[in-house]
């Protein structure tokens, strides 16, 4: 009888996009603090390694196969999120 | 049938892979066979019976508060419009004078205000009080007197708060309240008071109002609804209600923090004294924008299931519509800051900000598409609310893409606090929230209305408001680009502006003549009810379409899918007739059935409140309450605050009654205990939400610390000593083992024995130990020669110790109430509701005491 459980992993997703929240929290914190900007660029750069490697973590721990099942999605989104609030930090 | 029948819930117990334990084999039990006696309807229509007349006044049933809710939004969504008129009449021409210009400013403030405070966010939660429990077949939302003190509270709070413009006394200074235009200094009158108070006075409605969609979502889908078979709507509002524990709590702090500045004079926001007006900004933004996706997305879910029933189909895309709602609630908390472009922020962080507002078009995009797939595979019939669906993807898609276009730091400069904007934004809520709130007026109207609206009519208001927006709106772009900035009541002649201005205005009358046509049919066709509805008149498919009484479903049926009115044709009558879970009253009592957030699997039965004066009466003193501080009555206010706080108490005081019953058969001989406590009880995570909110205002309030510690720190002083703060620490986790050991006291007992005074005497110990906490920690730092008065330190680290010395003296009273409790016998071995909540939010003190003394004392000194 499996038709009564919820057989999607909606956490993997939730913590994926909590690493894209505390991610982009921290590299305008960091960007505020020191608005000389040198230190904030370096501090998000560090950051967004960070950040793709727990949602790296997370596909591992969630056992995702596909970028195209809802966990592999949400982490994709994820790490599109994180890769592009890097940018103004290298071009901004 | 799959597996042997189970006979009661301890072989269910056995099941290895359900969430809970629960035995899914037992569901094979439904639809039952035997027919139920006709006397379990009539003691149904008994036990949820309601007053009438006056007794309305008592009602918390969500069929009525619900109704009650969405009349009062829509009210207040005419009052503004017609505000909106009155703007629209002056600037129809150049140099006008049918408003002169102290009124203009009232108007547009109050324009906004009422809009987003008064209308939207009311408006979805009172759609979500009325279709959740029937869309979730629950008997009704869990905590209905706490939906009914939500909705008063609202009701009293927003009719007062509107009718400040009728005495000239309407706040003026813009929705967003930006000081220094509204400090002291600049707006000595009470018009912002009336901002300030009322707003956050509203905003605490919305909360409670969260909290019970929260739980009530997550806690009482039917059986077998898990949450990949959740209506796009439920999904929506969860989204949405955990969204606003996030969001909210930032403008209630911004709200009191002007409010003590105005006051008390404390410097949050005076830059002369170590305060940041941008501070403000942050705190409202980090409430402002997040809001917008507050009040779209659940109008998001309503568009879901809107365009699979006009598409006849199912919604294409289901879960990555789900995905989407989750992605553009958490993105949606990165863009706050892109409406502080031209405040001259780090340059390196308005890119984080332009990049995360070009990011939330995804998820919204994925939505949109997911609606346009479901429309394209499907045969539309074009009904007046597909017309309203259709429209509003058109429109919002068109406020999405000026809304990419002002992402862009570059542009945004230029159309910054022009007319431009105020199309962006008419665009965006018009299309993502107006639009769909109408067509979910015609689509589920036939579950309140003893009469279908007009189709005919319908089609009409259609393209009235359509048109009508377009009319207004589109030319405002242009407007906006000539330079016209918002906000002003007047132009000169002869400077482009004078031809677009006119079009908008009669745009604006256009939309008007539709909303009034609406309101024609309305008063023509619409007739309340609660049993004898028009019925599924579109043909959806989920479960709200059931036929349905005040205690909504005769019985709970068991979900096999997202549309259960499609896959089982029966399903109807075999709920009619009692054939699934809880066809009776088990208990004599309201009841619903409690399920497991994942998997909806039955855990225990929840009793339910009937209707009640001291909801009502606590709404109205709390009104009252709020009032008295905006015009400084102070003895009046403490009087009212005294007597809210006792009418909260006397509700609660019926709500954990000890009962002899212990178990209850819900159906099919399905047996679950009632009222329980811990993690597995609504009310476990009721109060956990409530924290999540308090730990939010304090969150923010330590982010206002350090902010202004960041701006300022030329002005901070050195915190007291470390010896002091280590004894503090020390008293404070004393306070949380008092807690903890509270509980394990009653636990020890044997079951059903009277404790003695044991539970509540440690608890008291306790609350006593976090009041010696937080007088050691306001007195050391007054030793240490900082005023709130004296820079934004010191208004910041005093504010902090204000919100934790409220927390404390809630704790104190809770404490004392269970004593009262205990002294009457009602304290019952091994758990007991009241008490598991009292020590919870005491050890919630404690911790809350040690964030706020570490922070302050260790982290930046002198």
């Amino acid at each position: 009888m499996g038709d009564y459980r919820n057989d999607v992993d909606w956490l993997t997703p939730t913590l994926a996009l909590t690493v894209w929240a505390a991610h982009f929290m921290l590299v305008w914190a960091a960007s505020s603090i020191f608005p000389d900007q040198t230190e904030a660029r370096w501090i998000a750069a560090a950051l967004t390694l960070l950040a793709l490697a727990g949602l790296a973590f997370l596909w591992r721990k969630g056992k995702v196969r596909s970028v195209l099942t809802i966990p592999g999605l949400g982490i994709a989104i994820a790490a599109c999120g994180v890769a592009f609030d890097m940018l103004p930090a290298i071009v901004g | 049938m799959s597996g042997p029948p189970v006979k009661d819930t301890r072989e269910a117990m056995a099941g290895r892979t359900s969430e809970t334990g629960f035995d899914h084999r037992l569901y094979e039990r439904f639809p039952t066979k035997d027919p139920r006696p006709e006397r379990e309807v009539k003691e149904l229509e008994r036990i949820w019976d309601n007053p009438r007349g006056w007794g309305l006044l008592t009602v918390v049933n969500n069929n009525y508060i619900g109704f009650f809710y969405v009349a009062t939004a829509f009210l207040f969504f005419l009052l503004a419009g017609i505000l909106a008129l009155g703007m629209r009449v002056q600037l129809a021409a150049p140099l006008q004078d049918f408003l002169p210009q102290e009124t203009y400013n009232q108007f547009f403030t109050m324009h906004g205000t009422v809009m987003m405070f008064l209308f939207a966010v009311p408006m979805v939660e009172a759609i979500g009080i009325m279709l959740l429990p029937q869309m979730l077949a629950a008997r009704d939302l869990p905590f209905p007197r706490l939906s009914a003190y939500a909705f008063w509270a609202y009701f009293v709070g927003g009719l007062c708060f509107f009718a400040s413009i009728f005495v000239g006394l309407a706040p003026d200074g813009g929705w967003f309240m930006y000081p220094p235009l509204t400090s002291i200094a600049y707006s000595p009158e009470i018009n912002t008071d009336f901002w300030l108070l009322g707003i956050g006075f509203i905003e605490i409605s919305a909360i409670a109002g969260a909290i019970e969609i929260i739980v009530g979502v997550l806690r009482t889908r039917a059986p077998g609804m898990t949450l990949d078979r959740m209506p796009m709507f439920a999904w929506a509002m969860l989204v949405f209600a955990v969204m606003i524990v996030i969001a909210f709590p930032s403008v209630i702090l911004g709200t009191l923090l002007l409010e003590l500045e105005r006051a008390f004079n404390w410097p949050f926001f005076d830059p002369t004294r170590g305060g940041d007006p941008l501070l403000w900004q942050h705190l409202f933004w980090f409430f402002g924008h997040p809001e917008v996706y507050i009040i779209f997305l659940p109008a998001a879910g309503l568009m879901s299931m809107m365009v699979a029933t006009s598409a006849r189909t199912e919604l294409i895309g289901y879960r990555l519509n789900v995905l989407a709602l989750v992605a553009t609630g958490f993105i949606s908390f990165g863009v706050w800051a892109h409406h502080m472009f031209a405040t001259g922020m780090p340059r390196v962080s308005t890119g984080y900000f332009s990049a995360a507002s070009m990011a939330v078009s995804l998820p919204a995009g994925i939505q949109v598409f997911c609606w346009i797939a479901t429309l394209a595979a499907g045969k539309i019939r074009w009904s007046t609310p597909a017309l309203f669906v259709v429209g509003s993807i058109m429109i919002f898609v068109m406020g999405g893409l000026t809304g990419v276009m002002v992402g862009m730091v570059p542009f945004d400069w230029q159309v910054h606090d022009t007319y431009f904007i105020v199309a962006h934004l008419h665009y965006v809520l018009l299309g993502g929230m107006v639009f769909p709130m109408f067509a979910a007026f015609y689509y589920w109207n036939g579950m309140t209305s003893r009469n279908p609206l007009s189709e005919r009519l319908g089609k009409w208001v259609f393209w009235l408001m359509f048109t009508g927006l377009h009319i207004t709106f589109l030319p405002m772009h242009l407007t906006g680009f000539l330079g016209m900035p918002r906000r002003v009541y007047t132009y000169l002649p002869e400077r482009g502006l004078d031809i677009p201005n006119l079009v908008s205005t009669m745009g604006a009358f256009v939309i008007a003549a539709g909303v009034l046509l609406f309101l024609f049919d309305l008063a023509r066709r619409f007739r309340f009810t609660t049993n004898h509805d028009a019925g599924n008149i579109y043909g959806g498919g989920t479960l709200e379409w059931l036929p349905t009484g005040m205690y909504s479903t005769r019985s709970i049926p068991l979900v096999k899918g997202r549309e259960p009115l499609w896959d089982d044709p029966e399903i109807c009558d075999d709920v009619a007739n009692g054939r699934y879970f809880l066809p009776n009253s088990a208990t004599g009592l309201r009841e619903t059935i409690i399920t497991s957030p994942i998997n909806a699997e039955p855990q225990y039965l929840q009793l339910m409140p009937g209707p009640s004066p001291w909801p009502v009466s606590a709404a109205v003193f709390t009104a009252g309450f709020f009032l008295a501080l905006t015009v400084q009555a102070y003895a009046f206010a403490t009087f009212s605050g005294v007597l809210a706080l006792f009418c909260v108490l006397r509700w609660l005081w019926e709500t954990d009654r000890p009962i002899q019953q212990k178990t209850a058969d819900i159906g099919a001989g399905i047996v679950v205990p009632i009222a329980i406590t811990g993690p597995s009880s609504h009310g476990w995570w009721a109060l956990n939400t409530l924290i999540v909110v308090m730990g939010m205002i304090v969150f923010m309030a330590l982010f206002s610390y350090l902010y202004l510690y960041g701006i300022h720190p030329e002005v901070w002083i050195a915190p007291p000593g470390l010896l002091q703060t280590l004894g503090i620490a020390i008293l404070l986790v004393l306070a949380l083992a008092a807690a903890w050991l509270s509980r394990r006291i009653l636990a020890g007992k044997p079951e059903g024995e009277f404790p003695g005074q044991g539970p509540w005497l440690t608890a008291a110990l306790g609350a006593a130990l976090l009041c010696g906490a937080t007088w050691w920690d306001w007195s050391g730092w007054s030793a240490a020669d900082l005023l709130p008065t004296a820079s934004g330190q010191g208004a910041s680290v005093f504010a902090l110790l204000a919100f934790q010395a409220c927390t404390v003296i809630i704790a104190g009273i809770m404490a004392l109430y269970l004593g009262y409790r205990s002294g009457r016998g009602l304290l019952v071995a091994p758990t007991n509701v009241t008490l598991d909540v009292v020590v919870r939010f005491i050890g919630y003190a404690a911790l809350q005491g040690l964030a706020i003394t570490l922070v302050v004392r260790l982290f930046p000194g002198g």
